[in-house]
Formats: structure tokens, sequence, C-alpha cells
């Protein structure tokens, strides 16, 4: 008894004293899920490819029963009445039967898709099957974005039909006026129009929409319903008809943010991929300018548009593009940054393949090249390939500038791509293994400043450089008020402080801000910071080797680029390579002399226009005479 | 692929680390020695050699009045020794890789170079492209009483000094290199810049003429009268004969042989007016092409003929005649070709009588032999002092200057 006391004390002061934590409700953990187990023991069943199945089987049952119906019923009807009369009447039943069997056949024999989304599966010529496909499809009732809207259209007879739209992504208005309205209207049908001519009928009689097209498949169903088309089915038809209804919120056309230009139009794209097609047509009115639409990913169902123009174009080129873009095979692809990714020769490599560029006019001239341009939808930047590094030099404005004002900025460009190539690098090196290659004033500054910083050159390189870096993509990602206030206050102070506080010396500082400075006179963002990529190598080798593993280096890095190809084409063209020189390499000569595209895109017509192109020149003039 | 990507990347990273930054050496960490003075060593045998050394100008820390360089000298037998005995003195490691001038002392170059010349140039870390000074003291002196006037450090102020030479033609610059090519050669001769301390008294030794028609006769360095500024002088022309330095040009001896080499930039000439021998005329005279300079044969013994054009502008005519009329144009031209025939003629009589070949026409002489084994044996310094010497200077004054004629004064 004294015992237990003493032990129950002892667990009530135990209880007081240990902490205890307080009851909770049982917390939500992320486990993983039955599928993943399953893939773990090596028995993969995806859930959603099971329930397919299981429609798939209760399709079936659905249609044998049907045909054992319709068998029964048309040997009580052939034994009790009279014959030509129900002959017909059966025949017309037996080939509504008929046709369904073909859809099955059809289906039983494709693949099945595994993520239940029935990419595979055809429309059924019943109605209500079809409902309960799409029920399933959209997990409907509760997704609250599809919208299934039943209506009885015509008289006689009353004919079942389904529209089905993606609310939010349609226009109210365009549904109202030009899908509704019409059918909920539409009386007289003569009774022998049904099945495939039902379809035609409606086509063409009762749906005063510009875009309408014919749909047999549920992948078509789902790609236009989820890209903002209204879909109509209706009773007793295989088919079903999409029609366009789009309406959906989007960015208004912009001005270019990242490839500003003084000169040039002033359009840019946007994240709608009808819109910038628009665009692009705006500029180039060409009639055999082609854009063909290529789906992709399993989920996203996102549209690639491949454009070029079919009488410019290497046929071969547009065939590859668009045999790479058919074969991606992915879930969702939203950006065309990412899309590249998936098709260029060298993804690991990185120098830009492709030209990326917002601007509308730049696509058309290079269309117009012969080049092909690639969009996906949600994006908006264009890709324009195959390019070679020095398309990725030039800017947009540089034929609207004067000619030897354009081939100075070209000059300065290409400079400031070098320096921001080697500069760290060649101080590194000249500093610390080269000094007599210094003038003896400068050398003695440059010892001076650095005779109070206690850390080798290579430290403060590397020390700056992360700066630099830092105060760009902090930079970045400042609220937009704050940006610029926060981001002179970081490069300012910083530099200025770690000057005076001997982190690092003057003249380093103004070799990283010219380094900077120089990398943002490349006009390609992308090849900009491949630069930057290779510059901190260059740094490294000259840190080891100085002016020799600068050149080293360098050497290898000619090469690197000369291995390059982007879709076929040598990326240093028409250096190396040597071909015929376009007068659009490092400098451009007028554009009324360029009368040959370029020679590495082996384009279908390779004359852009007359060696006398501008015939003015040598017609006589009606004009006053100077002598007079 | 992985196996050859790892083996290529074990590969970069030895090279990196095995290559080691050996090499490197951070800019404070290095002594910078701007010049560098050779003399002869009160010990038998021993030279003294003194570094002037860069100090970098850390902001704050001039003090007022403090040189921005330091002189160090050390007795050795040898230069590399004394590179390594400066090493034991500096904390920094010393660097030949700025010198900019090498002062050598007029009793050491007196002896004999030879045996310092080539160590110096076969170290990689000396530059070709140095300065060769002879100082008329000790070149410890001379660098000591170096104080630039203008605010520019000492390493700036012997590359402008050298440079400016050429704006009067009285003193030449001569690199190691060319020393070096020169000293080696059995064609021409070395020489090096001429250069002293000036007392700055401002009295000194005026010079004389001794050129019929000239007015003025030059100096040679430390001799020039001079007040204020920086004390020490670049004047005149150190000539050897093989390493050993046998005389010196004065200022218009160096002219002249300016004018010979072909690199007379330009310069004034004052002389006597042609018909008021009391008054003065000043030219600014430049070269109008290169000289041409022929050495033929006669009986073995050379004969050198030599054909300079000038160009001149007329810079002052205080005599007030109408020089810049045609017909007095050509009395004014020939008083400069006979001044210039006869300094030019005194000039090389005087290294004829050294034996010292400056000019090179050892170089134009090899032509009249038929390979070089004979040009060898012919012994050209012999000769060259009993070559005969043919002048011819042509004169063209094309310019009188920003006046057309000078009015007298009233």
């Amino acid at each position: 008894m004294g015992k237990s006391m003493i032990s129950n004390l002892i667990t009530g002061i135990k209880d007081v004293l240990v902490y205890q934590p307080p009851d909770q409700p049982t917390p939500f953990v992320l486990n993983e899920t039955a599928t993943e187990k399953a893939e773990i023991d090596g028995e993969f069943f995806p859930p959603a490819a099971v329930a397919e199945g299981i429609r798939e089987l209760e399709f079936m049952i659905n249609y044998a029963k049907k045909l054992d119906a319709f068998m029964k019923k048309s040997s009580k009807d052939l034994r009790s009445k009279e014959k030509h009369e129900i002959v017909k009447k059966i025949k017309a039943e037996f080939e509504m039967i008929q046709t369904e069997w073909k859809e099955i056949k059809k289906y039983t024999q494709k693949n099945h898709s595994i993520d239940g989304m029935y990419n595979n599966t055809v429309i059924s010529a019943d109605i209500s099957e079809n409902q309960s496909m799409l029920e399933s499809i959209y997990q409907l009732p509760v997704n609250k974005d599809v919208v299934i809207r039943s209506i009885t259209i015509s008289d006689q007879p009353k004919i079942k039909a389904l529209v089905v739209f993606m609310d939010g992504l349609i226009d109210k208005k365009i549904i109202n006026m030009t899908l509704l309205e019409p059918l909920m209207f539409m009386k007289n049908i003569q009774e022998h129009v049904q099945g495939e001519d039902f379809i035609s009928f409606v086509m063409e009689e009762c749906l005063p929409s510009g875009q309408a097209s014919r749909i047999g498949s549920f992948k078509e169903v789902q790609q236009a319903i989820n890209t903002g088309d209204a879909v109509v089915f209706f009773d007793g038809s295989g088919e079903a008809v999409a029609v366009e209804t789009k309406g959906y919120e989007h960015r208004s056309i912009g001005n270019p943010t990242t490839e500003q230009s003084v000169r040039g139009s002033q359009n840019a794209f946007t994240e709608v991929l009808r819109v910038n097609t628009a665009l692009i047509r705006t500029m180039l009115h060409a009639s055999d300018l082609v854009t063909e639409m290529i789906p992709i990913g399993a989920r996203g169902h996102s549209n690639c548009a491949v454009m070029y123009i079919k009488s410019i174009a290497n046929e071969e080129l547009v065939e590859e593009v668009k045999r790479r873009v058919n074969s991606i095979s992915t879930d969702i692809i939203t950006d065309s940054g990412v899309l590249e990714h998936f098709i260029e020769d060298f993804p690991k490599n990185p120098f830009p393949q492709t030209l990326s560029t917002e601007r509308p006019d730049r696509v058309a001239i290079h269309l117009s090249e012969g080049r092909v341009a690639i969009f996906i939808d949600g994006s908006p930047f264009g890709h324009i390939l195959p390019v070679s590094f020095f398309t990725l030099m030039h800017s947009s404005d540089d034929f609207s500038l004067n000619l030897y004002y354009t081939n100075m900025l070209r000059l300065v460009r290409w400079f400031g791509a070098l320096l921001s190539l080697l500069l760290p690098g060649l101080y590194l090196a000249i500093s610390t293994f080269h000094q007599e290659a210094i003038p003896t004033e400068l050398l003695l500054s440059i010892a001076a400043a650095r005779a109070q910083v206690p850390f080798p050159t290579i430290v403060e390189i590397l020390f700056m450089e992360f700066s630099f870096e830092l105060i760009r993509e902090g930079g970045l990602r400042i609220p937009g008020i704050l940006g610029s206030t926060i981001g002179i206050v970081g490069a300012l102070i910083l530099g200025q402080t770690a000057v005076t506080a001997k982190i690092v010396s003057p003249i380093m500082v103004i070799v990283i801000a010219l380094t900077g400075l120089a990398s943002y006179s490349i006009p390609d963002y992308r090849l900009a910071s491949a630069f930057r990529l290779s510059r901190f190598v260059f740094v490294l080798l000259a840190m080891s080797m100085g002016l020799i593993g600068v050149a080293c280096g360098f050497l290898v890095f000619i090469a690197m680029l000369c291995s390059l190809k982007s879709f076929g084409m040598p990326y240093l063209v028409p250096l190396a390579p040597r071909t015929v020189n376009g007068g659009d390499t490092i400098f451009r000569s007028s554009a009324y002399h360029q009368k040959r595209r370029s020679d590495a895109l082996n384009t279908k017509d390779e004359i852009r226009q007359k060696d006398t192109s501008r015939t003015w020149i040598t017609d006589s003039s009606k004009g006053g005479n100077d002598h007079e | 692929m992985w196996i050859r990507l790892i083996l290529g990347m074990m590969l970069l990273t030895m090279g990196i680390f095995l290559s080691g930054c050996n090499g490197a050496r951070e800019s404070e960490e290095v002594a910078y020695i701007v010049a560098i003075g050779i003399d002869k060593a009160e010990q038998e045998g021993m030279i003294k050699v003194t570094y002037q050394i860069a100090k970098p100008n850390v902001e704050g820390n001039k003090g007022e009045g403090e040189k921005d360089t330091v002189l160090i000298s050390n007795s050795a037998v040898t230069i590399a020794e004394s590179l390594n005995l400066l090493n034991s003195t500096t904390s920094l490691v010393p660097s030949m890789s700025h010198v900019k001038v090498l002062v050598v002392g007029q009793e050491l170059a007196r002896e004999g170079l030879a045996n310092m010349w080539g160590s110096l140039k076969r170290y990689r870390e000396y530059r070709g492209s140095m300065f060769v000074l002879v100082a008329k003291g000790t070149a410890r002196n001379f660098l000591e009483a170096n104080k630039p006037s203008f605010n520019i450090s000492a390493s700036k102020y012997f590359e402008t000094m050298l440079d400016s030479g050429v704006e009067a033609g009285y003193y030449l610059r001569v690199s190691f290199h060319q020393f070096y090519i020169r000293l080696k050669s059995n064609s021409a001769e070395s020489y090096a810049t001429f250069v002293d301390i000036s007392d700055l008294t401002g009295k000194g030794e005026i010079a004389t003429p001794k050129v019929a028609g000239s007015k003025v006769d030059g100096y040679t360095a430390g001799g020039i009268p001079l007040q204020g500024g920086n004390p020490i002088q670049f004047a005149g022309t150190a000539i050897f004969n093989g390493d050993k330095m046998v005389g010196t040009l004065s200022t218009t001896e160096t002219r002249m042989m300016a004018m010979l080499l072909g690199n007379f930039n330009n310069g004034f000439l004052s002389m006597e007016d042609p018909l008021v021998p009391k008054k003065f005329v000043n030219v600014n005279l430049r070269l109008g092409s290169a000289p041409k300079i022929k050495v033929a044969l006669e009986e073995g013994r050379p004969v050198i003929d030599i054909k300079i054009r000038l160009e001149g502008e007329i810079t002052n005519l205080p005599s007030g005649i109408n020089y810049e009329q045609e017909s007095y144009l050509r009395l004014l031209e020939e008083q400069v070709n006979q001044v210039c025939h006869e300094e030019m003629a005194n000039m090389i009589h005087h290294t004829q009588e050294l034996k010292s070949d400056v000019i090179g026409f050892g170089y134009y002489v090899r032509t009249e032999f038929t390979n070089y084994q004979d040009f060898l044996q012919y012994s050209w310094c012999e000769e060259y002092s009993q070559a005969k010497i043919n002048i011819t200077i042509d004169t063209k004054i094309r310019r009188t200057g920003l006046m057309i004629r000078t009015y007298p004064v009233k």
C-alpha cells in the first residue's frame, strides 16, 4: 500500500516535471499513394487505367445487351407483322447498330491509354454514353468549370443534344447567339436526315459560326473543350461538332520589355497563341505562310504552332522540326524555353541554339529568310531556328538605323561580348603572371591599391563577381517600387564600402563593373548568360596558368562553338565553315545590296531581290535638271 | 562516356593544380625596380649596383616632399649576385621587368662592359627595351641627384625624358637591345646617352663656336649652364670602341650623328647672318629624306659619300634682310649647307680619331665584299679611321614661318 503510494507520488511528480505533448488531432501527413507502393512492389496498375478498362468493358456489355434486344425485337417483329414495311425499319436500326460496331472495333483495336483520359475513345452514338464519359473525364459534378447543357432540338423528331463547354474560356454571348439560339429554334428536319448526314445538315444550315468542325474522338473533344470551344453532341450520331466560342481574358499587346528598341516596331507577343500568329500575319502578308498546329503534352494539350513560308523554307528543315515536336511525349509544356530544350540538338550546352524573341517584326524578317518559327500556347516568346552565333549578336533595330552607325554599334557589341567573356580572366592573368605587360604607372597604382587588401586577386574577383550576380539576381526579385532603390543602394554602397573597407581594390570594382555592363551589351539574354557562365571558367584558367590558360581556354571555347549545330546548321556559319557572306554577319551592308538569302539555310529560293533593287537610280526622272 | 568524362575532369584538375600558381605573384608583393646603376666598387674586381625601387603610392601615406622611390646599393662580384643580396634587404621580391634605364658609371664604362652585358641580356627579366645611359660621375650619384621637377614618377620621368630627346636632337636614346646588337657587331660601335649632374649655379663654360658661320657650339652633359629645375642633364653621347667607352660627343655632334642615323626629327640651328655676320639667323631644320650613304673602296681605303637633304623653316631674322625672297634664300641655304657640312665633318673626324664608327658606316661597306670572311679580315674599325669622307648637304628652306618678311624696328 505504502509502496504504491510512493510510486503514485513518483508518477505524479514525474507527470508534472516531464514534458507531455498536448493532445492534438492526428496531423495530416502526405503519404505515398497506393500506386507508388505497388510500383515499388512491382505490381503497377494505375487506377485510372483500371477504371478506363472497366468502362470499356461496360461499354461493350451495353452494346451486347443492345444487340441482344435488337435481335429479339426484330425476330419478334418479323414473325408478327407484314414484312416489307418492317424490313425498312429494321434495316435502319441495323445500320445504326452496325456503325456502332465499327466504332467498337476501332476502339478495341487501338492501344489503351493509361491516364484515364479516354484519349483513344471514339464518340458513341448513344448520347447518354457520351455524357457519362464526359462526366468521368471531367470529374463532374465535382468539377465546376465544365458545363454540360442538355437541350432538345427540332420537333419532328425530337433530337437530344448536349452542349459542352468550359466556363470562363468561352464567350457567353457567342454561345447564346451562335449556338444555342439557332439550334433551339431549329424546327423542321426531314426524317431521313440521320447519322452523318444530320451532322453536315446542322453544320451547313444551323450554325452561324466562323469555325465549326466535325470531331470523332474524345481526344479531340477534350482538346476543343479545353481550349475554349464548345462541343455539341447529338443523339444517334457518332460524331460531334466543335464550334469556336473562344473568349477568354488575356493580356493585351504590349511593348517589348526585354528587346526594347529605339526604332522599329513596338509590338510584343502576348500569351495567346492565336494573337501571336496573327501579329506575324499583320507584318507578313504572305499567302504561303503556313501555320501548323501540333498539340503537345498528354495533360496540357498545349498547341505548338510551327510557322514557315512554304516557298522559301527548306522542306527537310520543316519536316525535321515537325518530327521533333511531334515526338515529344511529356505531361505539359507551357514555356517556349522548355519546348526548346526538348527539341534542340545540344540541350546541355549553355549557348542558345534558337533565337528567342518577343518581337513579331523579328519573326517576320526571319521567316522571310527561310527560317522556321515555333510558338507555344501561353508563352510570349517565339523561337526562331536555326540560328547562327552571329544572328544572336544582331539587334532588332540594326536595320532601322544608319549603316555606319549600326556597324559602330555592332563593333561596340562585339567588343562588349569579348570584355564580358575575358576581362576578369585577362586582368587576373596579367596582374599576377605577366606584370611586365602593364605600363609601370598603372602597375604601381594597382600595387598601391592592392597594398592594403588582405586577399589574393582571385578571391577579390570571385567576391566581386558573386556580389554582382547577387545584385542582379536579388534585384530581379525585389518588388517593383523598391527595385531601383535597393539596386542602387546595393551596388553603390557595396562597391564603395568594399573599397573603403579594403576588401577589394578600386581597380577590381572597375573591372567587374565594366564586365557586368559589357555583358548587357549582348542583345540576346541567353547568350549573355552563356558568356557569363564561361567567364568563370576563364577566371579559373587564368588563376592557374595565366595567359596560357586563357589562350587554351579560348581555343577550346572556339572549338566548342565550331562543333555546335543549331538544327543541323553549323553555329558559326558563315565564318566556319566558310560560306557565301550574305552581307550581314559581323557588320552589315546596305539592305538594298543584300541580294541573297543566307547560304547555310539552303532555302528553296536563294534570291531575295534583284541586283538592281533600286530601279529608280537607273531610270530617268521627270524632275527638273540640276543645271537649270 | 562517363569514364572518359571523369578522366578528362581529373586531368584538367590535375593540370590546374599541378601546373601550380607558382608563376603568379600578386602585384603588391613585388618590388618594381625602375632604374639600375652600375659602378665600380671600391673593392677590387667588384661592382656596386644601385637599384631604384618604386614605392607604390598608397593614398595618404606619402609625406610632403617624400620621394616615391628608394635607392639601394650593394657591392657584389656579379649583377646576379647583387640581385640576390638585394633580396636579403627588401621584404618584397625584386622584379626587373619594369627597369626603364640602365645607368653605367663612366669609370666602369671606360674599363669595359663585356662581362656584364651578356648576363643582363640572357636573363629573361631584363627588358631589352630599357635605355642605356652613361653617367659622367657615378651612377649612384646620378640616380640620387635625380629630382624630377614636374609631378611625375621616376619611371615616367625616364620615359618622357628619353622620348623628348628627338625634339632637339641633342641626345639620342639607345635601348639595351640596340646597344647589345652593336656591341657584338663588327660593322658599328655602340653609343649611349651621356648624362651628368649640374651644380645649378648657372655658371659654366659657355661654349664658343668652333665652326665658321655657326653661332653656337655643343655642350656635353654637366656643362650646360643651368639654374633651377632638375639638376641632372641629358646631353651628348658616350661612344664606345668595343665594350670600352672611348669618348663623348657634344650636343651639336650628336645632332649631326642623328642626321646620319636618319632619326633627326627637328632642331634649331643658329648661325651667322650671311650678309651681316654680327647678327644671327635661326632656322628650324629637319631631315628631308633618309640620308644616302655610300661607301666605296679605293685601293683598300674606304671612301664614304654622304648625301643629306635638309628641309627648314626660318624662325628668326633679326637683320631684317629679306631672305624670304628667292634670290636671298639661296644665300641662307648655302649658309646652312656650309655650317652643317663643317660640323658633320668635324664630328666624323672626331669619331675617326677615337676609332669608333658609331654611325655604322660598316653596314654600308659590306656590299663591297664578296663574302663575310673577307669583310672580317678587312678590320673595318682600323680602316675607318683612315676613311675619306665626302659630304654633300642640300638644304631647302620650305617655309618662312608665320611672317612673310621682317620690317625693321622703328
